[in-house]
């Protein structure tokens, strides 16, 4: 599962991060970190997504958010 | 996780820095001290450094790079402040967070900043306790400025100032950097932190300072952020430390959407974003033609025929030689009117650009673009230089700032001379309809179906070549809260950057004005006097000549067309009128047809009977060459000399390899 299976709404556990290392370790840096609970909150044009990261908000295009692996979040 | 990847992470480079002894307001050795500003992007850093210096502030250049860094005086502080680059981290990924990590390490414009504001964003405070504890694990005394708590607030968010600032061990202030609030008990601070530098604490442990097993964190560090976790980039421990001091400093946000999120649910919707996006894309191109071109061209007067006009008496009543009246009000002040015509649109940029960003509209501009400029190889918060590049060059370029990488500002500028500006559109009005009649409006339609052709063309091989270093990485963007831009933040950013413009770019537009003048006054043929020289008997006019044969193979070998491709080196504007005075018989005035009629008859005997298709190529030249003097200055100040030299011999290559093209190919059709 990664972040473009997820509905808007849901919230989300971040389990991995399949890209390359230097923007896995930006997306870290951001708050995309494995174990951070987020949630989908828009779909935009073209499979991007905007998550929430607490108060924060992160736009990913189509494949960054096909590199999020995640599990629901009971 | 480890970071592989080449970043700066300067560690330790004041670690062993005296605690104390700095006079108030004074660096070592006497000199004012050096306060950094360091923050992310759009963590209200800028608003903070305008409301601290006001008008006295410079934009300059980091040492050996084209990355702006903006400096002023905080005089209630007694200090020189550096708004240094957004930076999300010092594991630097790109030459602007490249030059916030060497300021930090202290190799930057004055050495190592005697203290750090670090700019905590209350909205995004898990990043911002990040680069925070990069700052600490550098060694530089900081302080802590708390900004966006409004924001946090209507996000269900409260940080506890006061436990912040104990959990971290430096004097933390909440800030209000739009209204000014708390910028009192941030100048004390900083003037305290000067005297006695704090350093933060970067040990896990309660507010209270004990840890959770009942030590105090300096004895029992849960997480030790050691030097050597830093160098080797084991943010893990740092990650660590920030979750436990969010945890301790601030409330769980709420479940609910925030305003922002409700806005973003119309304008990121693909069919309520697009329309808004090219809505506003379509109101700033208005703003840089309709709105700024009257109040240029009253400018343009002012300076020259005015205030020309004055000094023009003056000189005649002081029966001052020809030649030094010409130089003063053909020289000298066409090249001030030129710059004071281009600050008013410098203004109107600025401040556009300036609005969409303050209010939190630029970078959602930029997500709903980025796919399509993606496929042009570039960022997607380039399609606004891009789209404004239409309107203006000089403009597109000055509105690059908005592009975070200087390595995307740097390809972005290089492409720009290439989007057909208005002042291109003159001189295609009026060719196709002397050469086309009827069909007029298609070429002219062509013209900026090139124009786009040039621009993807010339992108992807740039792309291919000098730039593949840039890559095509995903996109992951911080979005800003929507805010409510501040009339007075825009204001002194505004004229700050319209200073730079006209101090930098300005100076070069009127020395080579200056030049220019001199070769169209010094007379080589007639027995003119100096200054009073038809443009055929002038060196101009000579060099013109010279240049001449090697059109000859795009159709158009004439000095006439020669010299007024050269004056469109300093502005498109003056094409047209350079051909009427070329091809007319006598009169300089282009609203007198007779010169189309010269101009044709010249142009059918320079291509063998194809005048036509030679004004086509002409046209084309005219797209794809340097497109005026201002921009060539501030591509310099943008990319310094080497990159504009290159961008300029290559532009007129490819002018003339395509004019050549076109003529060679249209000419035997």
């Amino acid at each position: 599962m990664n972040l473009v299976n997820v509905p808007s709404g849901h919230d989300v556990r971040i389990v991995g991060l399949d890209t390359e290392p230097g923007l896995a370790l930006r997306m870290s840096e951001l708050g995309l970190r494995v174990g951070a609970v987020v949630r989908v909150v828009h779909h935009a044009r073209g499979g991007g997504r905007v998550v929430a990261v607490g108060t924060d908000r992160i736009a990913l295009d189509l494949a960054a958010c096909r590199g999020v692996r995640l599990v629901p979040v009971q | 996780m480890r970071g592989s990847r080449s970043g700066v992470l300067p560690v330790g480079r004041h670690q062993n820095a005296p605690t104390g002894g700095a006079a108030l307001g004074a660096g070592p050795a006497g000199r004012t001290a050096v306060v950094a500003l360091v923050g992310n992007p759009n963590s209200g850093k800028s608003t903070l450094f305008n409301s601290m210096t006001g008008a006295r502030q410079a934009v300059v250049n980091a040492p050996g790079t084209t990355v702006e860094v903006a400096s002023g005086t905080w005089k209630a502080a007694g200090v020189r402040l550096l708004d240094l680059p957004g930076a999300y981290s010092l594991l630097a990924r790109s030459p602007d967070e490249e030059v916030t990590a060497r300021t930090v390490a202290g190799e930057g414009l004055d050495g190592p900043p005697d203290l750090v504001v670090m700019v905590l964003d209350a909205s995004a405070l898990s990043r911002s306790l990040y680069l925070a504890g990069q700052v600490g694990l550098s060694g530089a005394a900081t302080v802590v400025a708390v900004t966006m708590t409004d924001v946090a607030r209507s996000r269900g968010v409260t940080v506890d100032a006061a436990a912040l600032a104990q959990r971290l061990g430096v004097p933390t202030v909440v800030v209000d950097p739009r209204t000014g609030a708390g910028t009192d008990r941030l100048v004390t601070v900083v003037r305290d932190a000067l005297t006695t530098p704090p350093h933060l604490r970067l040990t896990a442990g309660t507010p209270d300072g004990t840890s959770p097993h009942g030590q105090t964190a300096d004895q029992a560090p849960v997480h030790p952020l050691t030097q050597a976790d830093a160098r080797f980039g084991d943010v893990e421990a740092l990650f660590a430390w920030v979750a436990e001091v969010q945890a301790q400093v601030a409330s769980a946000p709420a479940a609910r959407p925030s305003r922002s999120d409700r806005v973003d649910a119309w304008l990121l919707r693909p069919w309520v974003g697009a329309p808004v996006f090219l809505a506003v894309l379509w109101a700033v191109f208005q703003l840089v033609t309709v709105v700024a071109v009257p109040v240029m061209d009253a400018m343009g007067w002012l300076v020259t025929d005015w205030f020309g006009g004055w000094v023009v008496r003056g000189l005649e009543a002081l029966s001052a030689p020809v030649w030094l009246t010409g130089f003063v009000a053909d020289g000298l002040l066409v090249g001030v009117a030129t710059v004071a015509s281009f600050a008013p649109l410098m203004v109107v940029v600025f401040f556009a650009v300036g609005l969409l960003e303050d209010s939190g509209y630029l970078a959602r501009a930029s997500f709903v673009a980025d796919r399509a400029m993606r496929r042009l190889g570039l960022d997607g918060r380039a399609v606004l230089p891009i789209v404004v590049g239409f309107g203006c060059n000089l403009s597109a370029l000055v509105s690059l700032r908005t592009l975070p990488s200087v390595r995307q500002r740097m390809l972005t500028a290089l492409l720009l001379p290439f989007t057909s500006c208005t002042a291109r559109l003159a001189v295609y009005l009026m060719l196709a309809t002397v050469f086309f009649g009827d069909h007029a409006g298609t070429v002219v339609l062509a013209m900026y179906l090139l124009s786009a052709l040039l621009v993807v063309g010339i992108g992807l091989l740039l792309r291919r070549t000098g730039f593949r270093d840039l890559g095509h990485e995903p996109l992951v963007l911080a979005l800003p809260a929507y805010q409510r831009p501040r009339l007075r933040g825009l204001v002194t950013s505004t004229v700050t950057r319209t200073s730079a413009f006209v101090t930098t770019a300005g100076k070069v537009i009127v020395a080579t004005l200056a030049v220019v003048w001199l070769l169209m006054a010094v007379p080589v043929t007639g027995g003119h006097p100096v200054g009073d020289v038809p443009t055929s008997d002038s060196l101009y006019g000579r060099a013109a000549d010279a240049v001449a044969p090697v059109l000859a193979p795009a159709g158009f070998g004439d000095s006439g067309a020669v010299s007024a491709l050269g004056t469109g080196i300093v502005a498109k504007e003056v094409v047209v009128g350079s051909l009427a005075q070329a091809y007319g018989s006598g009169g300089s005035d282009s609203a007198d047809d007779s010169w189309t009629e010269g101009m044709r008859t010249t142009f059918e005997r320079t291509s063998g009977g194809h005048g036509a298709v030679a004004a086509l190529a002409f046209l084309v030249f005219v797209l794809a060459y340097t497109p005026c003097l201002a921009t060539v200055a501030e591509l310099k100040r943008q990319v310094g000399w080497r990159w504009t030299a290159g961008s300029v011999a290559g532009s007129l290559l490819l002018a003339w390899t395509l004019a050549v093209l076109v003529f060679q190919v249209g000419s035997r059709l």
